[in-house]
C-alpha cells in the first residue's frame, strides 16, 4: 500500500514496505545522504533526523509508523544552512571527519526547540546517545550554547 | 644494539599484534625505503585559474585528522598565496602521480611535511620563470606576494592567475633544487584554518563513500564465515536469489586479493555476497540466508603450509594467511592436550574486521569503470 509521506516540507507518496527503516528510505529511496548509517541499532545516532520535532533514530523507526508526521533531515533544517545549530557548529568548527554530525546538529536543534537555554547537564542528557569517535564532544557542547546564545538574540523580545 | 625508529616500531608491534606493524612499517617503508621515487611534479597539485583562484589536490584522504586542510596548507604556504583563495579537491588514487596516499598511523604529516612544501616552492619557482621571461628580466629579480610575481625595480606585477598557462608548459625545477621559507616567515602554517569541509559536513552534503551513487550502482552484503578458515559448504542460494530486489548470490571461496594499494591485506575472506538493488534489500536476504559451513584447510596442514614464525606469516600468500593459526606445545607434556601451556605462537592470523569501522569512514570514494574492482579505497579506510 503507499505511503505519503511527509519530508522537508515536500510530500511524496511511496511504494515501499511499511517495516522499511526510515533512515533507507531518506537514503536510498528519497537520495537524502544527510543522516548516516553507523550501528543500525540506535546506539550511536549517526541517523538522527527529526519526526514531528522530536529527534528520532531513523534506523530504528519504521517508516510505516511516521506517514503522518512531518520528518525533517539535515538537509532541510534550514533553506541555506544557516540554523543557529549550523551557524554555531561552522564557527566553531566543530567537526572533524564529521560522520556523526548531521545526528549531532538534529539531536541539537530538538534539544534546543524544548531547552532553549540548556545547562550542561541538560546538553549532556541529551546529546547522550550521540556518539562521536573523533572526540568533538567539548566543541558541540560549546557550539550549542552559542547557538541557544544566537537563538535569543534573534527571537522577538 | 642501536635502537632506531624503524627498528623501535617493529619491536613494539610485534609484542601487540601484526595488524600495528603493517600499518607502521608501510608508509615509513614508503618515506624511507631504499631506492629514489621520481620528483613529484607542482603541475599535478596546483592548478591556477585566471581568475586566481588556486585548486590544490589534497593526495590522502580524509578520515577525521584534517588531512584535506593540512596537506593542501604546506602547499599554499610554499606556493605563497592566501589560504582564503585555496580551494581543496580530493586527488585521484595514483600513486606514481602524487606519492603515498596512504592516510593512518599518524603518518601524513612527517611523510608530507616537506614533500609537499617542495611542491608548492617548485609551483611558486614555475610562477617566476613565466613572470621573469615575459618581462625579460633575471629571476633572482623578482620575487612573490600573496599570489602575485613582483619586479621591485620595474614596479611591475603579474598574478598568479595571469601567469598560470604559461607557468604550466614549464619544466618543473628538481624538488631537492627548491628553496623554502624560513618558518617565521609562515602565514598559513601554524595557523588553524577552518576546516575545509566543515560547511558540507553542517548542511548534509554527501561527502562519504557510503553516499556514493553511481549509475546502475548496486549493493553487495557480505556473510563470512563465523570462524578462521571457515568455508562455505553449501546454502539456500536458489531461495536468496528470489527475494525482493536481489540481483544475485556469489559464494566467495577466499584469498582474493585486493587491489595493489595494499598488498598486506589478507584479501577477501570465504563467504557468500549477495548483490542487490538497495543496501537494504541485501541486508534484509542476507537475515534469509542459511549457510552450511565447513573447513577451507585443515588446521595441522596449514601449519606445515605456512612454515612457522611470524616472517613466514606475513611473507606467506593470503589464502594461507587465512588458515593459518596453530599452537606448538611440548611434545614431552603427558597432560591432555587442552591442559597443555602455550609456549609458543606459531603464527597469527589477521581479518579484515574492523571494529572502528561504524563511525570512522572515510570521504574518498574511488572507482572504476569496466568490470567489478574492489574498490581501493574500501581498503585504505582503516
Amino acid at each position: 500500500m503507499p505511503l505519503k509521506l511527509t519530508v522537508n516540507d515536500v510530500v511524496t507518496t511511496l511504494d515501499v514496505p511499511p517495516d522499511m527503516p526510515l533512515l533507507w528510505v531518506l537514503r536510498d529511496i528519497l537520495n537524502l545522504k544527510g543522516a548516516k548509517f553507523g550501528c543500525g541499532m540506535g546506539l550511536c545516532g549517526a541517523c538522527t533526523i527529526l519526526v514531528g520535532g522530536h529527534a528520532v533514530r531513523s534506523c530504528m523507526t519504521h517508516v510505516g509508523s511516521v506517514a503522518d508526521e512531518p520528518i525533517t533531515t539535515i538537509e532541510g533544517l534550514s533553506p541555506d544552512g544557516q540554523h543557529p545549530v549550523q551557524v554555531a557548529w561552522a564557527a566553531l568548527d566543530v567537526p572533524q571527519c564529521g560522520y556523526c554530525q548531521a545526528g549531532q546538529i538534529m539531536s541539537a536543534a530538538a534539544l534546543l526547540e524544548r531547552t532553549p537555554h540548556p545547562t550542561d547537564a541538560d546538553i549532556d542528557a541529551a546529546m547522550s546517545g550521540n556518539l562521536c569517535r573523533c572526540g568533538t564532544y567539548i566543541r558541540i557542547r560549546q557550539a550549542i550554547h552559542e547557538a541557544a546564545e544566537a537563538g535569543a538574540a534573534a527571537r522577538p523580545k | 644494539m642501536r635502537l632506531n625508529r624503524r627498528l623501535f616500531l617493529q619491536l613494539t608491534t610485534l609484542a601487540g599484534g601484526g595488524f600495528a606493524l603493517d600499518l607502521y612499517r608501510s608508509p615509513l617503508a614508503a618515506a624511507q625505503g631504499p631506492g629514489t621515487p621520481p620528483d613529484l611534479t607542482p603541475q599535478a597539485f596546483i592548478h591556477i585559474a585566471p581568475d586566481g583562484v588556486v585548486t590544490i589536490m589534497a593526495r590522502a584522504s580524509e578520515s577525521g585528522q584534517g588531512m584535506r586542510n593540512m596537506l593542501p596548507m604546506l602547499i599554499a604556504e610554499e606556493l605563497d598565496v592566501d589560504w582564503k583563495n585555496v580551494r581543496v579537491q580530493q586527488a585521484e588514487l595514483n600513486e606514481k602521480i602524487y606519492g603515498p596516499q596512504f592516510s593512518g598511523g599518524s603518518a601524513n604529516t612527517p611523510m608530507g611535511w616537506e614533500p609537499m612544501r617542495r611542491v608548492g616552492a617548485a609551483g611558486r619557482q614555475l610562477l617566476i620563470t613565466a613572470a621573469a621571461q615575459t618581462w625579460g628580466v633575471p629571476e633572482t629579480e623578482c620575487t612573490t606576494q600573496s599570489g602575485r610575481v613582483l619586479h621591485a625595480a620595474s614596479g611591475r606585477l603579474l598574478s598568479y592567475g595571469e601567469l598560470a598557462d604559461k607557468a604550466a608548459a614549464l619544466h618543473p625545477p628538481a624538488l631537492s633544487s627548491v628553496k623554502l621559507k624560513d618558518p617565521m616567515d609562515y602565514r598559513i602554517i601554524g595557523h588553524s584554518q577552518t576546516g575545509v569541509d566543515t560547511h558540507a559536513i553542517v548542511t548534509g552534503k554527501p561527502l562519504y563513500g557510503i553516499d556514493v551513487e553511481l549509475p546502475g550502482m548496486l549493493y553487495a552484503a557480505i556473510e563470512k564465515a563465523p570462524v578462521f578458515a571457515g568455508k562455505v559448504k553449501s546454502a539456500n542460494i536458489d531461495q536468496v536469489k528470489a527475494l525482493p530486489g536481489v540481483r544475485q548470490v556469489l559464494v566467495i571461496d577466499g584469498g582474493i586479493t585486493p587491489a595493489a594499494y595494499t598488498p598486506w591485506e589478507p584479501g577477501m575472506e570465504p563467504g557468500i555476497a549477495i548483490v542487490a538493488d538497495t543496501w537494504w534489500q541485501a541486508q534484509q536476504a542476507r537475515k534469509q540466508l542459511k549457510v552450511d559451513w565447513g573447513w577451507a584447510r585443515q588446521p595441522h596442514k596449514a601449519r606445515r603450509a605456512s612454515g612457522s614464525g611470524q616472517r613466514n606469516f606475513f611473507r606467506s600468500r593470503p589464502q594461507t594467511r587465512c588458515a593459518s593459526m596453530a599452537i606448538r606445545t611440548p611434545r614431552s607434556s603427558r597432560r591432555p592436550r587442552w591442559l597443555r601451556p602455550l609456549t609458543s605462537i606459531r603464527s597469527l592470523l589477521t581479518s579484515r574486521l574492523n571494529r572502528r569501522a561504524p563511525l570512522r569512514t572515510g570521504k574518498t570514494a574511488s572507482w572504476r569503470c569496466g568490470p567489478p574492482a574492489l574498490c581501493p579505497s574500501m581498503a585504505a579506510d582503516w
